[in-house]
């Protein structure tokens, strides 16, 4: 009986890494589809296994890895060019119960929410091998988590442009990452300026802006959230580049009575805020304290977790954090 | 279910709502529960994260627990102000996410007992599409 490469992930999922040569004997699997070669590397991050097992399914392969810190980037390799399939492998009804779930979002992996592995002794079941192990790993901690938003947001795999209303925010991601930003560029500044503002000083900058006729300002009255409050002044300040930041004096529903601003690109600079139903949709982008784009809400984020595990609802939160801020007073 | 908004605010047109009835409507939905951090008695306001799915609902609590200054932005929010009769319901995850599809639902259920007056946070008035198109039209 041919032997199995399994490897696992730290939360106990496990995958059978096909190599070349190798058949796939169980039909009812369906290879992992991955998007791009990010979403392998952070498949292969993910397994976190050690860089003696890497070169040891190299050496199988008959593949040589200059150093041991490529062996993984050629794994990666390996797996983006087709000469290795990942397939997951169903979990047993028991770890079901505990609550595990697979989903995938544009064909990213999903982790599992059932809990971290703390040892996979072997991990070589009966007719398995070869001896590949899975490395020991624990869940990401919020830090980790917040790194690799800020990785992803650095890279733009932030983004799930599949999941754009219109098919425009591709382009306005481009454009705003030309030199110089071809929109946007007003956001690109104010992210970091304003990112260190207490609310006074914010005000007083923001009328300075308007006072220089860059941006034109204009009073929504929106509700408020805070309680004995009706409704309060929504400040648009909108600048001709396509910049748009919003400021409510009492925040938003879940910042009941804190101040909030945000930072937004609009998807067509030449277009004044439409409001209405329509002004969700005309939104493409936040922008983030270091000035680069974030996504405004969770469906346009390529969240590499999927939707549905405790991973993917720490990332996505760290990720709508980065465009939603709480100006101190 | 189309996202046309990010936060909702229901007044009841005429009366009161029955703000015991609303509070033990949301105690009956699936892994939805009171948020137990609030900085505002429970005359002034009640939090509830409807969650969908009960991992989403041990996140949000731990989260609640660990970070009270900032709000899991992954799950539905539902503030219910017993003085000011009025609710709010904040739509924090992806369409298809359960704990969207519940606060709609919710949404739904309140509009089927009350006539209301409905607004969302780019102070876009929502009544009149509802009295012609239907409750439904709001998420489509």
């Amino acid at each position: 009986m041919p032997l199995k490469t399994i490897v696992k992930d730290g939360f106990g999922q496990s995958y059978h890494l096909l190599l070349p040569d190798e058949t796939q004997s169980d039909t009812l699997l369906e290879p992992i589809s991955f998007s791009d070669s990010s979403s392998i590397s952070r498949f292969v991050d993910s397994l976190k296994v050690d860089d003696n097992t890497w070169l040891h399914i190299l050496n199988i392969i008959g593949t040589r890895s200059a150093n041991r810190n490529q062996s993984a980037r050629a794994i990666v390799n390996l797996i983006q060019s087709g000469k290795i399939t990942v397939y997951s492998i169903p979990l047993s009804d028991d770890e079901k119960h505990k609550g595990s779930s697979l989903r995938s979002k544009t064909s990213n992996l999903d982790s599992d929410d059932s809990p971290p592995v703390e040892s996979m002794p072997g991990n070589k079941p009966a007719g398995l091998g070869p001896p590949v192990e899975g490395s020991v790993s624990t869940q990401p901690s919020a830090s980790e988590i917040k790194q690799q938003v800020d990785a992803d947001i650095e890279s733009g795999a932030a983004h799930d442009f599949s999941q754009d209303e219109d098919g425009k925010m591709k382009q306005v991601y481009e454009d705003f990452q030309a030199d110089p930003p071809k929109i946007g560029a007003e956001a690109k500044a104010l992210g970091p300026k304003l990112s260190t503002m207490k609310e006074d000083e914010f005000i007083e900058f923001m009328d300075a802006e308007v006072a220089t006729g860059k941006p034109t300002s204009k009073v929504e009255i929106v509700d408020s959230f805070a309680p004995g409050k009706e409704k309060q002044n929504m400040m648009k300040y909108e600048y001709p580049d396509g910049t748009m930041v919003r400021y409510k004096p009492d925040g938003d529903l879940i910042r009941k009575g804190k101040p909030t601003y945000s930072i937004e690109i609009k998807k067509d600079a030449s277009l004044a805020d439409r409001g209405g139903v329509e002004a969700i949709h005309d939104v493409a982008f936040k922008v983030d304290e270091k000035g680069r784009l974030v996504p405004k809400w969770p469906p346009t984020t390529n969240n590499p977790y999927g939707s549905s595990s405790t991973l993917s609802k720490n990332y996505t939160n760290a990720m709508m954090a980065t465009g939603h801020k709480i100006l101190p007073k | 279910m189309k996202i046309n908004f990010l936060e909702l605010t229901l007044r009841p047109i005429h009366g009161h709502f029955d703000i015991s009835a609303v509070l033990a409507y949301l105690k009956t939905m699936p892994y939805c529960s009171k948020d137990s951090v609030s900085e505002y008695s429970d005359d002034l306001l009640q939090t509830f994260m409807i969650c969908g799915t009960q991992i989403t609902l041990e996140y949000c609590k731990k989260e609640r627990k660990e970070n009270p200054d900032n709000f899991p932005l992954v799950c539905s929010v539902v503030l219910v102000y017993p003085t000011d009769n009025k609710i709010g319901i904040g739509f924090y995850g992806d369409a298809e996410d359960p704990s969207y599809i519940d606060a709609a639902k919710f949404v739904l259920h309140m509009l089927g007992q009350y006539k209301c007056k409905i607004s969302d946070e780019f102070g876009h008035d929502w009544t009149e599409q509802v009295e012609k198109k239907g409750a439904e039209s709001l998420f489509e």
